[in-house]
């Protein structure tokens, strides 16, 4: 993941996101790429703590203007869209100027998915977002995360323990099956 | 710029320790600039005790003793001058106004000067601010004393009232010429300077209250009534020191060459702004220790802020990485660090000039009434501002470690939440 959004490179081979040829970027130029084309949900803690639950959704717009212009193509303002999605993902709109600190688990979750999903980045990379989550609140989130990305246009990369979830994607991948590196440390070691 | 808002931000949300933060670089940027106006306003008093004479002549002795003897009522002269030396210097072509002191007596431990009428024309203290009388008059009859403002004020003393002098410097003096009583006919305005603390009498005043004496004792069974005295002979027969105005400021060292070698009797003579400058060159190390002291206040201030800001890194480092995830890059996360930074920094300034003026409004009438010593309102001096520029680059530079510490965990860690 960390390879996708463009923190590290590989260190050999070449890898392509989005038509981008990571590896040949520099450090600043893959941060914008980031910025640019990726949003990201971590497992748990998403938000600024001193930021509002508004201001944290409208976070990634400050760091790219290619999210700010598209941000604003869908609304008046980035306040605005930042209410859209958060409406959209079912956050009451009691919530919104209020500190993230109070907000639930569940609820912080689907704040941080709204800012990932500011500006309408093609890439969303979720780490494990819904391990935190009961069952039914899982379902909720992937539901509404879906339907959001869906009239995004995002794709979504989506990493996560939970084998019960695997029907409800496209596509899956079982790291294990597709980890050359360690398989590789094996062989040699052998 | 969003990322300082975002730096506004987060100091906000931890007000507490920011605030203290800010109040403790503010409490050490007042005391700086506090002691430093008060310095440059001590050195400037002190400069200005006296103005206006060119030479101060005395007894062949030191030329920072003859300074505190005969302007500060300091210690005592070891010798006189005597009154022909006096009337020749007095009668030099290129001497426009001499003012003779005679220093020796006190009273209630105020010193007693004896001189003419000629020091209320020509002492001059500050910017040519010649002495003003609060009430009364000038000495006039043989008896009459004029009083400096404190002495009046803390003894309590109105016009009118009758004063015995002591002889000696003692306060607690056995010997007091409580034969010849003096009215107060004078009180002089505050000037900030020794005159406050000072008695004048009349240099005849003087010599009647010891035409009695002789070896700082009265003689035995010769006792001379105050309005016997009136009737002898009371020319005086040797002063302290004299004060002399030239008429041209091109003599001066004429003179005062003249004065050093003057035949019939070791003289010396000084420069008063010279004199007073190699004072102050003693007493300046004080001075300059206390501004080297706030100096390090400041310094002790600022680690309290690379202090905090490195404490709460660790805690940050999640708020880092969330911050990297959507889009900053470690060149945003050193600006987040060094925004608190400025904002600390350049606001515990601006709180600590506010505290500052605050204070010196409120003391500055205090500060004048008891030390004499005036402080300006005004704005800051360029070299208060070279000050405070030096403290804004030091909070930088002290910010520019946590700031620098912040951009390498943030490469370090990229997206892991490092908790």
């Amino acid at each position: 993941m960390s390879l996708l959004a463009g923190v590290t490179v590989p260190q050999q081979g070449s890898l392509h996101v989005l038509g981008q040829q990571l590896e040949q970027l520099n450090g600043i130029q893959r941060d914008l790429f980031r910025a640019h084309h990726v949003g990201y949900i971590f497992q748990l803690f998403n938000l600024i703590p001193y930021l509002s639950v508004v201001e944290n959704v409208v976070l990634p717009c400050q760091f790219s203007n290619i999210r700010h212009a598209r941000a604003l193509q869908r609304s008046r303002s980035l306040e605005a869209e930042a209410q859209r999605l958060l409406g959209q993902l079912d956050i009451a709109d009691t919530l919104w100027d209020l500190s993230v600190t109070t907000l639930s688990v569940g609820q912080q979750q689907r704040v941080a998915a709204a800012r990932a999903l500011m500006g309408a980045p093609e890439l969303l990379i979720a780490d494990e977002p819904t391990s935190s989550l009961d069952e039914n609140r899982r379902e909720a989130f992937l539901r509404l995360l879906f339907d959001e990305c869906e009239q995004v246009g995002s794709t979504v990369i989506f990493v996560s323990h939970d084998v019960s979830l695997e029907k409800q994607f496209d596509r899956t991948i079982h790291l294990a099956a597709i980890n050359k590196a360690s398989a590789q440390a094996v062989r040699e070691r052998t | 710029m969003p990322i300082l808002r975002l730096a506004w931000k987060s100091l906000l949300n931890r007000w507490a320790t920011a605030g203290l933060t800010l109040f403790s670089i503010a409490l050490s940027v007042m005391l700086l600039m506090g002691v430093e106006r008060l310095r440059v306003e001590a050195r400037e008093s002190f400069a200005n005790t006296l103005s206006g004479t060119d030479l101060i002549a005395g007894a062949r002795t030191g030329g920072v003793q003859l300074l505190l003897y005969s302007v500060f009522r300091l210690g005592h002269a070891t010798n006189n001058i005597s009154w022909e030396s006096y009337l020749d210097i007095a009668a030099q072509k290129s001497v426009a106004w001499t003012v003779p002191i005679s220093l020796g007596d006190s009273h209630r431990g105020y010193r007693v000067l004896g001189t003419t009428t000629a020091y209320f024309e020509h002492y001059q203290h500050g910017v040519n601010e010649h002495l003003a009388f609060a009430q009364g008059y000038r000495f006039n009859d043989l008896y009459d004393a004029v009083l400096g403002a404190e002495v009046a004020k803390k003894l309590g003393y109105e016009l009118g009232e009758a004063i015995v002098i002591a002889h000696g410097a003692s306060d607690v003096s056995f010997a007091r010429h409580d034969d010849k009583p003096f009215k107060v006919v004078g009180i002089l305005e505050r000037t900030g300077t020794p005159v406050d603390r000072t008695v004048h009498v009349s240099l005849e005043a003087i010599e009647a209250i010891h035409i009695d004496w002789q070896n700082g004792a009265p003689l035995p069974g010769l006792s001379i009534s105050a309005e016997q005295a009136r009737n002898k002979d009371l020319t005086p027969k040797a002063i302290t020191a004299v004060l002399v105005g030239l008429k041209s400021k091109i003599s001066t060292f004429k003179m005062q060459r003249f004065i050093n070698d003057y035949k019939e009797e070791p003289l010396t003579a000084i420069l008063p702004g010279v004199a007073l400058s190699e004072l102050w060159s003693v007493i300046g190390i004080a001075e300059n220790a206390l501004l080297i002291i706030s100096a390090f206040v400041v310094v002790v201030g600022l680690f309290g802020m690379l202090t905090v800001l490195l404490a709460s890194l660790n805690e940050r480092r999640r708020e880092m990485a969330i911050l990297r995830s959507v889009g900053a890059r470690p060149g945003h996360i050193f600006t987040l660090i060094m925004g608190e930074t400025a904002v600390l920094t350049l606001g515990g300034i601006c709180l600590g000039l506010g505290l500052l003026y605050g204070l010196l409004f409120i003391a500055r009438p205090i500060i004048e009434a008891y030390y004499g010593i005036y402080v300006p309102l005004g704005g800051l001096t360029h070299y208060e501002l070279l000050l405070l520029g030096i403290v804004v680059l030091a909070g930088f530079v002290v910010g520019a470690l946590p700031a620098y510490r912040a951009y390498r965990l943030s490469l370090a860690d990229g997206l892991s939440m490092r908790i």
